[in-house]
């Protein structure tokens, strides 16, 4: 089976994808939107989606190799499952869209400030492309190989940041009270909801006794990571804080000790550069599942091809303006991402877990 | 082998690689270095101008040559903003200005007083500008100030960045750079601290200029980005800037500047850094004089302390609805000088350990008084520098922030704080 994953492989994704977009610009603009209260909208956040977690673990249990597909077809038919999946379809791409452009801004910026959109595209399209054709079992591997390392960049960089700093001390409570919080929930939704490539693959999982525990205990271990990253950024840059776009760098280029050890920020480019390739691959991967199951294709390569296309017109498009991106997605997908992160993952809890009943009725 | 050929190019990641290959390796090949293309500019000068602003810059450009050593020169432009000035600069010098490596920005007094936000928001945005980068105010001209770094690291390879480091672990203990201007700018006091550097004429200066180290060239009159430009180079023509001609040279940089709403406001003199120091944490080797003390080891002594460490705790509360900011402090001390009429067997021994009522109670008085100056200082300016402000709202919370809102005028809330202060000082052997 070259399109199964061992449980630890399936934690290990859960674990990468937490972290997918909220590294880089997501600190400063819930900063912008609720200064350091921000963070408490990542926390509600989190919350919801460890219960998601907890209740795709339980349907996993109960529905051994049902894809998330006949779930939804069991219960709403065929047209309004394809309707779902067709914006889901558009989720993950948009997603894949934003995630490429914060990879370009941050690499132009940090690495190669001539660097173009054909470059870019030419290094990094063709590896998450054959990730989504090859399948998941090699990405897996590839992941359990690499995780380790991604995720002791990351927490170099915070122990770099939390020894060098003075001050360990900032308050969430800020002026703009619970509007303030709530405005910075609605607002940003877009940049979460990444758990619901987990329906993708739940009927590819190969479960066992171990799973649940290493899945709650690596999704918990990247809720971690993200909120220290933020609770560093905003220790760090207190009222500066909706000026530093690039979290993960920045932070590491201040607290380097007045630019002695300058060449540390190799640290947190290493780390966002191994991150986006299994992300943009797995967001790809959804895309191209989804367009599967709504249009006819002939062969897997189609759908990747479409997607491709897609991407690289997007790419030209909307590259090189990040604000606009950031301004359309905050402000025009706020209803769409609530509906896609919430409402979903809501139906898909209720569907899989009444799904037997209902099978068993027929 | 032509099979093994073939059925390597028909896997589509080959295919992707030749493709890379062909269309990057031969451009990436012919392509010069890009270090040799750009001048590396090492510190940025901003001085006001009739039009707009003066900068200047001190670079050096790489080359091949078989010497380790680096010329650096200063060169000058004015310009009506940062960006112009800069795009002046890479036209004089022919190469592209990369801001990389720079590690010190230079405005003069002047400049400051008229708002330094607008000349520095281009340095904070450009992301090739790192947010640690040094920002110092000289009482002279920034050019000239580069033209004293400039002779210095060409004759010591030693420059102001590490003059600067030293003194903000050494001397003021805090931060002077890019972002503790901004995060300062956009607190809730709008105040920032800034190092002040200190200029006099230097008697040896001439004498290293005509020996070929170059004077800067002064640049003047002017408008837009038309305006003459000089570089300074190995010209030797010495700076012409205008009132005081000649090379000069730091005569002090102990001293910091209070900005307030981007503009400078007043100067901590070195006692008001020494009472600031008492309340900075981390602060530490501050030394401080005890005049004519007499007890039963000394008379009529003049004692030197030094400050080994010295350890904070800042505690909040409300009296008579009025916020109560009390500084605790456990400094150790080291005795280590006694000026007086006799030699002290005692002081040699350590046998003044403990230290008696009378010491203990002139050094609290003393230390006390160096923090009252300071601030008194920053009372009068309304220039809350040492976190006032946060320690009330992260301690006291909306009781704070109530009262603060219901002050007549909440922008002098410090002369409405209650200060107190306690020291405990022991001796280290």
């Amino acid at each position: 089976m070259t399109n199964t994953l061992t449980g630890r492989q399936c934690s290990l994704f859960c674990s990468v994808m937490i972290l997918a977009s909220k590294l880089l610009v997501l600190p400063s603009l819930l900063y912008s939107s609720n200064n350091a209260g921000g963070i408490l909208s990542v926390l509600i956040i989190f919350l919801l989606e460890f219960i998601f977690l907890l209740f795709l673990i339980k349907i996993k249990k109960k529905n051994k190799n049902i894809s998330f597909f006949n779930f939804f077809e069991n219960k709403i038919g065929k047209t309004f499952t394809k309707i779902i999946i067709f914006l889901l379809f558009l989720f993950f791409l948009l997603k894949a869209i934003y995630l490429l452009q914060e990879s370009f801004s941050f690499l132009k910026r940090s690495l190669y400030t001539e660097a173009t959109v054909a470059i870019f595209l030419v290094c990094i399209l063709p590896p998450v492309t054959a990730f989504a054709y090859k399948g998941i079992k090699a990405v897996g591997r590839t992941l359990e190989i690499f995780y380790v390392l991604i995720m002791a960049l990351i927490v170099v960089c915070l122990l770099v940041c939390v020894v060098s700093s003075d001050n360990l001390s900032f308050s969430v409570i800020t002026s703009n009270g619970f509007s303030g919080f709530l405005e910075a929930t609605y607002r940003y939704t877009f940049w979460f909801g990444d758990l619901l490539f987990f329906m993708y693959i739940i009927d590819k999982v190969q479960f066992d006794e171990k799973t649940p525990k290493q899945l709650i205990g690596y999704t918990l271990f990247s809720f971690a990571l993200v909120l220290g990253v933020f609770v560093v950024y905003f220790i760090t840059f207190q009222t500066t804080s909706f000026a530093h776009t690039y979290a993960l760098l920045d932070i590491i280029q201040f607290v380097s000790e007045y630019g002695t050890v300058g060449k540390f920020d190799i640290v947190p480019i290493s780390a966002i550069m191994f991150i986006i390739y299994f992300q943009i691959g797995m967001m790809i991967y959804c895309a191209s599942d989804s367009l599967k199951q709504v249009l006819p294709f002939g062969h897997k390569a189609q759908p990747l091809i479409v997607i491709n296309i897609v991407l690289v017109l997007m790419a030209y498009i909307v590259f090189n303006n990040a604000n606009n991106l950031v301004i359309f997605y905050s402000n025009y997908l706020t209803y769409f991402s609530i509906f896609i992160s919430v409402v979903i993952p809501i139906l898909f809890v209720i569907f899989g877990l009444t799904y037997k009943k209902k099978r068993g009725a027929k | 082998m032509k099979n093994k050929v073939m059925a390597l190019i028909s896997k589509p990641i080959i295919l992707v690689l030749i493709f890379i290959l062909i269309v990057y390796l031969p451009t990436s090949i012919s392509a010069p270095p890009e270090g040799v293309e750009r001048q590396h500019i090492a510190s940025v000068g901003v001085d006001l101008a009739e039009n707009g602003i003066e900068l200047s810059v001190l670079s050096h450009v790489s080359s091949q040559n078989d010497k380790y050593k680096k010329t650096y020169i200063v060169t000058s432009t004015t310009a009506p903003n940062v960006a112009l000035a800069l795009f002046n600069i890479s036209s004089i010098t022919g190469r592209q200005s990369a801001l990389t490596h720079t590690t010190t920005i230079v405005v003069s007094q002047e400049l400051a007083e008229s708002g330094l936000q607008k000349y520095l928001d281009y340095f904070y945005r450009d992301p090739n500008v790192a947010n640690d980068t040094f920002v110092i105010c000289t009482t002279g001209k920034a050019k000239d100030l580069l033209n004293f770094e400039k002779e210095r690291i060409n004759s010591s390879g030693y420059g102001l960045e590490e003059v600067l480091i030293y003194n903000a672990k050494n001397t003021y203990f805090s931060d002077s750079n890019l972002e503790s201007f901004f995060k300062g700018y956009f607190g809730p006091s709008q105040t920032s601290m800034i190092a002040m550097a200190e200029l006099e004429l230097n008697p040896d200066g001439e004498q290293t200029l005509q020996s070929g180290g170059g004077g800067g060239g002064g640049s003047s009159g002017g408008s837009g980005g038309t305006s003459p430009a000089s570089t300074g180079g190995n010209s030797g023509k010495p700076a012409t800037s205008g009132e005081d001609t000649g090379p000069k040279r730091i005569k002090s940089l102990s001293k910091i500047g209070l900005i307030k709403k981007g503009k400078y406001l007043d100067t901590l003199e070195s006692q008001d850094v020494l009472g600031f120091n008492l309340v900075t944490n981390g602060s530490h080797n501050i030394y401080f004089t005890i005049e004519n003390f007499t007890d039963q080891h000394f008379q009529n002594a003049s004692l030197e302390f030094n400050i080994i460490t010295n350890k904070l705790a800042f505690v909040t509360s409300f009296e008579n609805n009025k916020p109560v900011f009390e500084i605790d402090s456990l400094v150790s001390l080291a005795l280590e000088s006694v000026m007086g009429e006799e030699i002290y067997k005692e002081y040699y021994y350590n046998d003044i350990n403990p230290l008696s009522t009378e010491l203990k109670n002139a050094i609290s008085q003393t230390l006390r008084g160096k923090v009252a100056l300071f601030l008194q200082k920053i009372i009068a300016d309304k220039t809350d520098v040492f976190g006032v402000y946060a320690t009330l709202n992260n301690q006291q919370g909306k009781k704070f922030r109530d009262w603060h809102e219901g002050l007549a005028n909440p922008e002098d809330y410090l002369s409405e704080i209650e200060f107190r202060m306690t020291i405990n000082p022991i001796l280290t052997s």
